[in-house]
């Protein structure tokens, strides 16, 4: 079995960290013996989503955003028939604002997002930043996503996609309706960056067993020896005053 | 001189001394109190300084490079004042300078360098008229604090645009070397170096994470690198706007070295130079040894001075600080970004003697409170070194741990334990004597490791180091 694995704008939007959720994917796959073949995609590169099998998008600064978002444009239409075919894509930050229908800058101007995720975007001066702990239906048990926030956006959910998690600690998509994330099809969009694959390998090992199961059917993965993983999931719970 | 400065002079001198007396080291409380009776402090009595007041601000080498351009002015017969223990805020400031303050409630000194943490440079530039600022590199650290690495730059741009004094930049940096624009005095001076090896070849820039910027900050444009020395520092050029590297004043050349330290031809503009045999390691080292002699220079020091003052200097507090315990030794490194981590781990790669390695990680506010920066380090450079027995160590032990498993280094036997004394503790306990431990640390671990071996007295204390 081989999985191949897009990361896109490895050298614009990997703030804070997030190559770690790349690296635990890869990880995951390869104790498995799936093979992992990763491929990287930049500004001006030619690429046909449909070649993939999980997507990753990281956070940006604002300034490399904008380079970004005026290059992902141009794959508008071919994202979104991946998308309906069930790619799997894991959206973080600046990825995840990028999805859906638009971006409000703290000066007012509105950033056509691609629309793939029926929510939007406001900026805010003051930042949403902290430790999170929150709950998702998605994930089996204990169900609990661990991670750190660091967001200036503002996001709200419309009726096309669900939350991908309800918040324990923490703000979420926008700091008042309790809601973290969004989910649609085989789409994950979250504000928790970062280290956040590594320590919910529950999370990590949902994406992988989405993208086999679009090729296989009924596929199930080996499970791993993950205590070390699950200490520094309790550990992060811990630190953010929940018993994880 | 006003009532108030003597009245906050003395009651910070006596927050110093009841501090002391509980064991606590004194590196902000006297300065907030001081503050906080007399605002005008830190103006005040620095414009007792009798020649120049520095300051030294960027993401990584301030404390050393700071240290660095003290040591050049003392060798020089300069006394000097400097907020050596790394506290970088106004109040850490106000306390070194407190320290220093005479019954008359005045400073007797010839210099002033004040180490100032980015977000802190207009509040410095506010209080105090600093003469000549060196500003080292940006790099990605403590995002939490500041938000985005844009924002850090621009604090730094706001104060600088308001200062009056000459300004040294690092030229290697576009993000440091851009800022001169906003830069009111004409007299920039620009540093940087040209390394022995060209590490460019065979490097995947998109591979390379401790890469923050390839970018051009002024168009958004690819960046073209003829050479890289380490990060995004080197010989940089964008096609698009067509900007480049400013020409460099001071230029540090690195010469096939002898011993551990570096050695440096270090030039500069009207054509001097001198050779420096640096007794501290890297490349990074290097840096802050040429920011240093811009500094030092533009504050007016003699070349001749430079040279003694930087060849003198054995490493500043938690610098790669080595510590003799036991006949075993102790190496504290403060490690806290991408970059500065990467090249302390290259340095403990190789050294042969290295047994041992304790990585403490906090999430303090100090430290920055998310620990994601961890996967942007390149830990799988221990894979080289398996004979290094690796632990880890503080609030995110465990993170750190699981950062270690996913980068190949075996987890079977990884010591994981909260608290970071008996982790180091246990280290030294398993190394032979000749070997070495090398203690990695967060600010806040360093800290806290430092006046735990104070308080068993074995090392001196920090206020005095
Ligand atoms: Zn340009």
């Amino acid at each position: 079995m081989k999985l191949v694995l897009g990361h896109l704008y490895p050298d614009l939007m990997n703030l804070y960290g997030d190559r770690g959720n790349f690296i635990a994917l890869q990880k995951r796959c390869e104790w498995r013996g799936i093979d992992v073949d990763l491929r990287r995609v930049t500004v001006g590169d030619d690429v046909n989503f449909a070649d993939f099998d999980i997507v990753f998008v990281g956070g940006g600064q604002d300034r490399e955003q904008e380079i970004v978002w005026s290059d992902l444009g141009r794959h508008r239409d071919d994202l979104a028939r991946a998308v309906e075919d069930d790619v799997v894509v894991l959206a973080v930050c600046g990825g995840y604002q990028l999805l859906g229908h638009y971006y409000l800058t703290p000066g007012g101007r509105k950033i056509a997002g691609l629309g793939i995720l029926d929510l939007h975007t406001e900026s805010h001066s003051s930042r949403l930043v902290g430790n999170v702990v929150c709950r998702s239906e998605y994930l089996p048990a204990p169900g609990t996503l661990v991670g750190f926030e660091n967001h200036g956006g503002r996001t709200h959910l419309g009726p096309g996609v669900a939350p991908l998690a309800r918040m324990v600690k923490g703000h979420g998509n926008n700091g008042r309706d309790g809601t973290e994330g969004a989910v649609y099809r085989n789409v994950f969009g979250t504000y928790l960056h970062g280290s956040l694959l590594p320590k919910n390998p529950h999370f990590a090992d949902v994406l992988i067993a989405r993208a086999l199961q679009r090729h296989h059917p009924g596929a199930e993965l080996e499970p791993l020896g993950d205590a070390l993983e699950w200490r520094a999931h309790r550990a992060a719970a811990a630190l953010a005053g929940v018993r994880g | 001189m006003g009532l108030r400065r003597l009245a906050g002079s003395i009651a910070g001198k006596v927050a110093i001394a009841a501090l002391r007396r509980v064991g606590r080291a004194a590196t902000t409380a006297p300065g907030r109190v001081v503050l906080g009776l007399d605002p005008d402090f830190i103006g005040s009595v620095t414009g007792d300084a009798r020649r120049v007041r520095t300051a030294v601000t960027g993401t990584n080498g301030k404390t050393t490079t700071a240290a660095l351009m003290e040591s050049c002015m003392r060798a020089s017969g300069w006394s000097v004042v400097r907020n050596s223990s790394g506290a970088n805020m106004l109040p850490g400031i106000a306390s070194a300078l407190v320290e220093r303050v005479t019954a008359a409630g005045r400073i007797d000194v010839d210099a002033v360098v004040a180490e100032v943490d980015e977000a802190t440079v207009p509040g410095l530039v506010r209080a105090m008229a600093v003469d000549v600022f060196v500003v080292t590199n940006f790099f990605r650290d403590q995002l939490d604090r500041y938000g985005e690495m844009d924002r850090t730059v621009a604090y730094v741009r706001r104060g600088l645009e308001n200062f009056g004094g000459s300004t040294c930049l690092n030229a290697d940096d576009p993000l440091v070397a851009d800022l001169a624009p906003s830069v009111k005095a004409d007299s920039t001076v620009f540093f940087g170096i040209d390394p022995l090896v060209d590490d460019d070849e065979g490097t995947d820039v998109e591979l390379a994470a401790g890469v923050d910027t390839q970018f051009c900050p002024r168009c958004g444009g690819r960046f073209v690198y003829t050479h890289r020395v380490y990060g995004h520092l080197g010989d940089y050029h964008c096609p698009d706007c067509g900007w480049s590297r400013p020409r460099r004043h001071v230029v540090g050349r690195e010469l096939p070295g002898k011993g551990t330290g570096v050695a440096l031809e270090i030039s500069f503009a009207r054509g001097e130079s001198i050779e420096v045999n640096l007794a501290i390691p890297g490349i990074y080292n290097a840096y802050n040894a040429v920011a240093a002699a811009a500094g030092a220079h533009a504050s007016g020091v003699g070349l001749d001075d430079i040279r003694v003052g930087l060849e003198g200097f054995s490493g500043a507090f938690g610098r790669m600080e080595v510590l003799d315990i036991g006949g075993r030794e102790l190496v504290l490194a403060l490690s806290k970004n991408p970059v500065g981590f990467d090249q302390i781990l290259g340095a403990v790669v190789s050294d042969d003697e290295a047994a041992a390695v304790v990585l403490g990680i906090n999430d303090g506010h100090a430290d920055g409170r998310d620990i994601s920066w961890l996967w942007d380090v390149d830990f799988e450079m221990l894979c080289k070194r398996p004979d290094i027995r690796v632990s880890c160590a503080g609030s995110r032990a465990e993170d750190m741990a699981v950062r270690l498993k996913y980068g190949g280094i075996p987890a079977e036997g990884l010591r994981v334990e909260g608290d970071l004394a008996s982790s180091v503790d246990a280290a030294l306990e398993g190394v032979v004597e000749g070997r070495r431990v090398y203690a990695l640390l967060t600010y806040t671990a360093l800290l806290q490791l430092r006046s735990g071996l104070q308080r068993r007295g074995l090392v001196r204390e920090m206020w005095r180091g």
